[in-house]
């Protein structure tokens, strides 16, 4: 009977191929108590609907304010991207977009410059800086050759 | 991006099944205004980040069940239905009642006289077969909607369907034992 419970989903939803349906309707034919249970499953679905629930008056008022007041003060939220997109797009915005631009090549220049080329005072300083806060024990003189290790 | 005017008529169109599926799963009242409300204040919020490929409908009842999840335990508490009715002391049992049950309980429901007792038995089930029930059979969306909009597989929406609907009905043949 597993079987033909689902069998009777399919059917009274619609989800089968025409020629399961013609097969099933054959059946439903022959057998009435199959044929009482796809009624049965249909009249429930009308019942449910029918017993539904509408929302009361007070609430589909005040949520239709409330819908109303968000259509007309839509809240702005604009991406940063899209921000820098008008902001490009105005006269104005082509000055300050030009200088981002440059702020981010200054900022890409000195990224670029290789930290050997700090002077070794500033490097004994960041040194002493990083033991002094407390990275003692992060801090090793292991030149990185396997000979001085376990 | 939605229209100006789409979300009160969405609150228009919709909002009867909304309610009506809050309430199957609140079982009262207040709790079903309360996560009705608080779904749609919800979209609201996210309107303009809405992804029109998708039914607002399947959104909206995607917000509505997390938002009864995340306060389940609350609802479930208050809720205070029993799913273990006694269905009766005369000795008779579901089964012996089933085939002459079954044509009453028919003619009852096609003269529409049950859609009280149908809701009551309704709020017996689980919460997972009353949404589907509801989403399915009253608000009317496809399995591939309501697959997306209660996180399930499609294979699972069809076997809980088709549980939903067996245990309705056993639920309705018990209460016309005992009434």
């Amino acid at each position: 009977m597993k079987g033909d419970e689902e069998k009777l989903t399919d059917y009274v939803d619609g989800r089968m191929t025409p020629a399961e349906k013609a097969a099933f309707e054959s059946r439903l034919a022959a057998e009435p108590a199959l044929e009482r249970r796809a009624r049965l499953l249909r009249a429930m679905r009308v019942s449910l609907r029918a017993g539904a629930r509408a929302m009361p008056a007070d609430l589909k008022a005040s949520l239709k304010r409330q819908a109303r007041e968000r259509a007309r003060a839509p809240k702005a939220r604009v991406s940063w991207l899209e921000s820098l997109r008008a902001s490009l797009g105005s006269g104005l915005g082509c000055g300050v977009g030009a200088a981002f631009v440059a702020a981010l090549l200054a900022v890409a220049v000195k990224l670029a410059v290789p930290r050997h080329h700090a002077t070794g005072a500033a490097a004994a300083a960041w040194k002493d800086d990083a033991a002094s806060a407390g990275l003692k024990g992060l801090w090793t003189d292991d030149d990185g050759r396997d000979g001085d290790e376990g | 991006m939605l229209e100006r005017d789409a979300l009160e008529r969405f609150v228009d169109d919709f909002g009867d099944h909304a309610y009506s599926f809050a309430f199957s799963l609140c079982g009262n009242e207040t709790d079903a205004k309360e996560l009705v409300q608080k779904a749609f204040v919800k979209i609201f919020d996210k309107a303009g980040s809405f992804d029109e490929a998708r039914s607002l409908e399947s959104w909206y009842m995607t917000v509505l069940k997390n938002l009864f999840l995340d306060g389940t335990r609350s609802w479930d508490r208050k809720r205070g239905v029993s799913l273990d009715e006694p269905i009766g002391n005369d000795g008779l049992t579901v089964a012996d009642s089933l085939a002459d049950g079954e044509q009453s309980l028919l003619d009852r429901l096609e003269r529409s006289e049950e859609s009280e007792r149908v809701h009551r038995a309704l709020s017996g089930l689980a919460k997972e077969l009353r949404a589907v029930l509801m989403m399915i059979d009253v608000n009317g969306l496809g399995y591939e909607e309501a697959a997306r909009a209660l996180g399930w597989p499609l294979g699972t929406v069809r076997s809980r369907i088709c549980r939903a609907r067996a245990n309705l009905r056993t639920r309705l043949l018990e209460m016309g034992v005992t009434a």
